[in-house]
């Protein structure tokens, strides 16, 4: 592993001074919480930064509360105590096993939900030590003009490779993001961009607060397919969650820089979206596994989780 | 094996303690006071001539105590294998020309990382990129790039060196980037392939797999102002690491003192030397600084040998009943860059699978291409693995297609104990056909073969040397008797997390008669120790276990002729039992082993008693001037190989999931003749981390390279097995008793891990009812190979 960059670190204790510390910033800021995804990315020579404003002491951000009302979970809950709530396990499946099948036991007690969520795209081509991408071309993501992934590609594939978001968006979780300026809610899909070089829309002075998950208790679950049965990124995963007279969604993920949603009335509509969602689907040869293998998985995992629901 | 007292037995690390405390010292552990850290710079190019190198912005770092490139070292080659025929083509720092992306360009020592770290950034080096070619069948072809062209040896070789007798050292013209073969021929191939009455030909495919050892590669060197030079590694005998270190530096071999460190893993990668340690060495002398080398684990991924990537060309003619009358082998080492053990590795590829099966007509051809990709090395049963999966997975093919009973055709062509092999090696024990029956009972063959829907079972073999004739050629011990009774045995075993002390000390309590913890071991400085094979060649328990089991018989001996003259009894009344010498005539008069030190010193004029033992690992091979000489050729395969061979025998149970491609390993079966077990929980150790490695080496692992990079140098995109991948494994000790061994003891830590590879693979073909032909058997091949069958 490459060595750590120079930086100055900060340990804010409350949100004030957080914003005081963010907004003063002049140079480049990163947010630490659990550091699984940032800090490899970091010695990696992936992120330049001045300064680490690790939040883990911020007080009142990890949390899971439920008044009968929407669930909200705080953006430091880490994956493991979600994994072990049991609320959650009852009323939002879907989550309770995406948590399960994350990464491994020690990075689940380590990562949040919050860092699980912003997570970075993933590109084989990428996510490489400095001196190994010294072989290449600098790519899209870097700040160059190519895909070293896909010659003659336009734009950045980056894939995004998250096992929460798909789950929270397949139970029509939205997210409370901080500012200065104050407090905004939105649906969760709506931060991803699209984008494989930059995949979420927040700026860089925004902390996601918590997350917000509406009410109604949920039947569903996740697949995720992985080479091996632990820590390994999912070659595809697929969140499925519906409610009353089997109206909702099914979300697949690690399709691209943003997950796939399809919304489905009842039952019988949600029969045909398998198919539809392998169609839609368009990888290219950026992750461990080659992209039509990925593709093909698509609809047999969204069909296996299907029946079993 | 009920009379043994320590010997068989599971007896817990005597070292345990140390390591699970922290207190082993590794090399990584070692600090020495005024300590530099040395980082290297290496080619982002597969294949670029070197116009010039500017080190001077780099010098005048604050911090930075010395900068080096290839210009500095020059043309001091190395390799693995180094012979009259095949010079060494490697050097510690890339001189003209780079080959491989990875290779080692520039060096720099400084007071820390950090600095180390940005000097590097502050080295310019100016390239001219060449043709690169990647491919060894496209690289054989006329008009490829040429990536060596002539080896000028400017040294004698260290085959010369090391006693054997030549013509002095030729240079090497590489024609068509053929780096090195061999041909190795008996009995009639041509009328072997006329009487068969059916013939396969098919090709095989194996990448490289990477060592993964939990400790990354290090070096420590401080050279002494008097000329000596200290290093602590890791690595698998200190033998050749300081011949080389000797060499390449010009000092005398006992300047160098390669000093006792506990090794965190190897499996074949850390044996002979590396450019990492050169130039840890190099910057201590020119700094008279000690210094420190911890290689990245991106850098060991994508910077130090791998197992060797083989295509095999297999062609198998048998009867219609099952019984092999000949077989074909056109074997292509892509070797890359450098030649590295290629040589040896060619030659392996026959020899261990000749104690398996019986075969009449054998013609065994093999090439070892240079191409521009990381050069590869060995790994645990040095290219073993690689013919083992293309034969087993043949002979699997030709039992379908003929309708045979895959364990009767195994049984029907095995050799048999007492066997003479071609060479003239005699299998003195042959356990195999006794490991496939217990195996294939244990797992239920019979009852659950071609019976289950996508479930498969599959059969592995292999067989490994106990050690062979390679520099030091043999091992010694000495053993001494201390004040207090308790002795100190000196061997050059190294401790790599195989229990080697542990064992060892068995070896000499069993024999002395004595607790265990009377035997204090000291292992692996190579100022102290005896000269030793080292823990490679799988000869440490069979070569090194023998001698020190000779070393502890002569201390015996010599204390009880002592006894018998001081107690003026007949040394045949003398017993050694428990510490103590007891004449059977009366026990009242009985000594200890601290009186007998005493003894030596006051009564027998001072002698200190101290025992050797040495074997040599194959008498009959002489390195010797004139009519002396009696070697093996590596190229031909004539000569004498080793004194026993271990054997394997693995069967796997799997299951496939049709829809995904995956595969789940229900269970593993692995029937090991190793001779004596010394120590069952050690042997078992040995067996169970070769099934683990043999998954990884089916289901996930290659160094895959495209373009010439290593595309997963790390240990997110190269999958090594976690807990969770881990099967029900079961291993049989089939106790064949080898009479050569100590106490019965041969190879046991490197065949299984062959075996179990082509179990798992074999039985995931039958699982699917299609053959892959490479390796890895990733899910999404296992999807393509079943949508080939459905249409």
């Amino acid at each position: 592993m490459s060595l750590l960059p120079e930086f100055e670190y900060k340990r804010p204790e409350s949100l004030e001074e957080f914003h005081h510390l963010l907004s003063d910033y002049k140079g480049d800021a990163v947010i630490l919480a659990g550091g699984t995804d940032v800090m490899p990315r970091i010695k990696m020579g992936l992120k330049k930064l001045n300064l680490i404003l690790d939040i883990k002491a911020l007080e009142g951000l990890r949390y899971i509360k439920d008044k009968g009302q929407n669930m909200r979970i705080g953006a430091l809950t880490t994956i493991s105590e979600i994994k072990k709530n049991k609320l959650i396990k009852d009323k939002y499946p879907s989550l309770h096993e995406a948590a399960k099948l994350t990464a491994s036991e020690n990075l689940q007690q380590r990562g949040t939900i919050g860092g699980n969520i912003l997570q970075d795209t993933r590109c084989l081509y990428y996510n490489k030590p400095e001196v190994w991408r010294k072989s290449f071309r600098p790519c899209f993501k870097v700040g160059g003009d190519i895909c070293n992934a896909a010659r003659g590609g336009k734009k950045c594939f980056a894939v995004y490779c998250g096992d929460l978001a798909p789950a929270l968006i397949s139970l029509g979780a939205s997210v409370r993001i901080l500012s200065k300026k104050g407090e905004k809610q939105m649906p969760l899909k709506e931060i991803f961009t699209g984008d494989g070089k930059s995949p979420f829309s927040l700026s860089s002075h925004e902390l996601v607060k918590d997350i917000i998950i509406p009410p109604d208790k949920m039947r569903g679950g996740y697949e995720k397919l992985r080479m091996r049965k632990a820590i390994d990124y999912p070659v595809v995963n697929i969140a499925l969650s519906m409610g009353a007279g089997d109206k909702g969604r099914l979300v697949v993920g690690s399709a691209g820089a943003t997950p796939l949603i399809y919304d489905f009335p009842s039952h019988d509509e949600l029969s045909g979206i398998p198919e539809k969602a392998q169609n839609d689907m368009s990888p290219v040869n950026n992750m461990y596994l080659p992209p039509l293998y990925r593709k093909s998985m698509v609809k047999v995992l969204s069909d296996k989780l299907i029946s079993r629901i | 094996m009920s009379e043994f007292r320590y010997v068989t037995k599971g007896i817990n690390r005597t070292d345990g303690e140390l390591i699970v405390t922290g207190r082993a010292m590794y090399a990584c552990d070692m600090e020495l006071p005024g300590m530099l850290v040395a980082k290297i710079l290496r080619s982002p190019y597969s294949h670029a001539r070197i116009k010039g190198i500017n080190t001077d912005k780099a010098k005048g770092l604050e911090g930075v105590k010395a900068v080096i490139s290839g210009a500095d070292i020059g043309y001091r080659r190395f390799s693995f294998i180094d012979t009259p025929a095949f010079p060494a083509d490697q050097t510690p720092l890339a001189v003209d020309k780079v080959r491989f992306a990875g290779e080692e360009v520039a060096a720099v020592a400084a007071v820390n990382e950090e600095i180390a770290a940005k000097a590097l950034d502050l080295i310019e080096v100016e390239y001219e990129e060449l043709p690169s070619v990647f491919d060894p069948e496209e690289a054989m072809k006329e008009g490829a790039p040429a990536i060596h062209e002539i080896v000028k040896p400017n040294t004698t070789t260290a085959w010369e060196d090391f006693g054997v007798p030549s013509s002095k050292s030729r240079p090497y013209k590489t024609v068509n980037n053929i780096s090195n073969k061999n041909l190795i021929q008996y009995g009639n191939i041509e009328k072997g392939f006329e009487e068969a009455e059916y013939i396969r030909e098919d090709r095989f495919e194996i990448p490289s797999t990477s060592h993964v050892a939990m400790e990354p590669h290090v070096a420590v060197a401080s050279f002494q102002p008097t000329g000596k030079l200290d290093v602590w590694l890791t690595h698998m005998g200190y033998e050749h690491k300081r011949f080389w270190l000797a060499k390449l530096l010009d000092i005398p071999i006992s300047k160098v003192r390669v000093h006792k460190t506990y090794v965190g893993g190897a499996f074949g990668g850390k044996i002979s030397i590396f450019p990492f340690e050169f130039i840890a060495a190099y910057f201590s002398r020119v700094t008279l600084r000690p210094v420190k080398i911890i290689l990245p684990r991106e850098e060991v991924f994508a910077g130090c040998p791998p197992s060797r990537r083989m295509i095999v060309y297999l062609k198998t003619g048998v009867k219609k009943h099952g019984r092999i009358t000949a077989q074909q082998v056109k074997l292509i080492d892509d070797v890359g860059a450098y030649r590295r053990s290629s040589p040896t590795a060619l030659y392996l590829a026959h020899f261990f699978r000749n104690p398996i099966y019986s075969i009449p007509s054998i013609k065994h051809e093999g090439y070892g291409v240079y191409t521009n990709k990381l050069y590869t090395s060995a790994k645990r049963g040095h290219s073993l693995s690689q013919m083992v999966f293309a034969v087993e997975a043949q002979l699997d093919m030709i039992c379908d297609e003929l309708g045979l009973d895959k364990v009767e055709m195994r049984f029907k062509n095995f050799r048999k104990k007492g066997d003479t092999l071609p060479n003239g090696d005699k299998l003195r024990s042959y356990g195999l056909p006794e490991c496939l029956k217990e195996a294939a009972e244990k797992i239920g063959w019979e009852e659950k073969y071609g019976k289950e829907k996508f479930r498969g079972l599959g059969i592995g073999t292999a067989s490994m040397f106990s050690g062979a004739h390679n520099f030091p050629f043999s091992s010694a011990a000495m053993i001494r008797l201390n004040h207090d009774g308790r002795m100190i045995l000196y061997t050059g075993q190294t401790e790599f997390g195989i229990g080697v002390d542990t064992v060892m000390a068995q070896i000499a309590s069993e024999v002395l008669n004595c607790p265990l913890d009377y035997i204090v071991v000291n292992s692996g400085d190579s100022e102290v120790s005896p000269h030793d094979l080292g823990n490679w060649l799988s000869g440490g328990i069979f070569v090194s276990g023998e001698a020190v089991r000779r070393a502890a018989l002569d201390l015996r001996d010599q204390m009880l002729k002592h006894a018998a003259t001081g107690l003026d009894i007949p040394i045949e009344d003398l017993e050694m039992k428990g510490g103590w010498i007891i004449p059977g005539s009366d026990k009242s008069k009985r000594l200890s082993f601290s009186d007998m030190s005493r003894y030596g010193i006051q009564m027998a004029g001072g002698d200190p008693f101290i025992g050797k033992g040495y074997v040599k690992c194959v008498p009959e091979v002489h390195f010797w001037k004139g009519k002396y000489n009696k070697t093996a050729s590596l190229s031909s395969g004539k000569g004498r190989f080793t004194e026993a061979y271990g054997l394997t025998l693995a069967i796997a149970h799997v299951e496939v999931n049709p829809e995904t491609g995956e595969v789940h390993i229900l269970e593993i079966v692995i029937a090991d003749d190793c001779g004596t077990p010394i120590n069952i929980k050690s042997v078992e150790g040995q067996i169970m981390s070769q099934a683990v490695m043999g998954i990884g080496d089916v289901l996930y692992e290659e160094v895959r390279i495209s373009n010439g990079i290593v595309m997963n140098p790390n240990l997110l995109d190269y999958r090594v097995p976690t807990a969770n991948d881990i099967p029900k494994i079961s291993s049989i000790i089939v106790d064949s008793y080898e009479p050569n061994g100590p106490f019965g003891a041969k190879e046991v830590g490197e065949s299984p891990r062959a075996a179990v590879i082509s179990a798992i693979s074999n039985a995931i073909c039958n699982a699917i009812g299609e053959r892959i032909y490479d390796l890895p058997m990733t899910s999404d091949r296992i999807k393509r190979a079943l949508r080939s069958k459905s249409t």
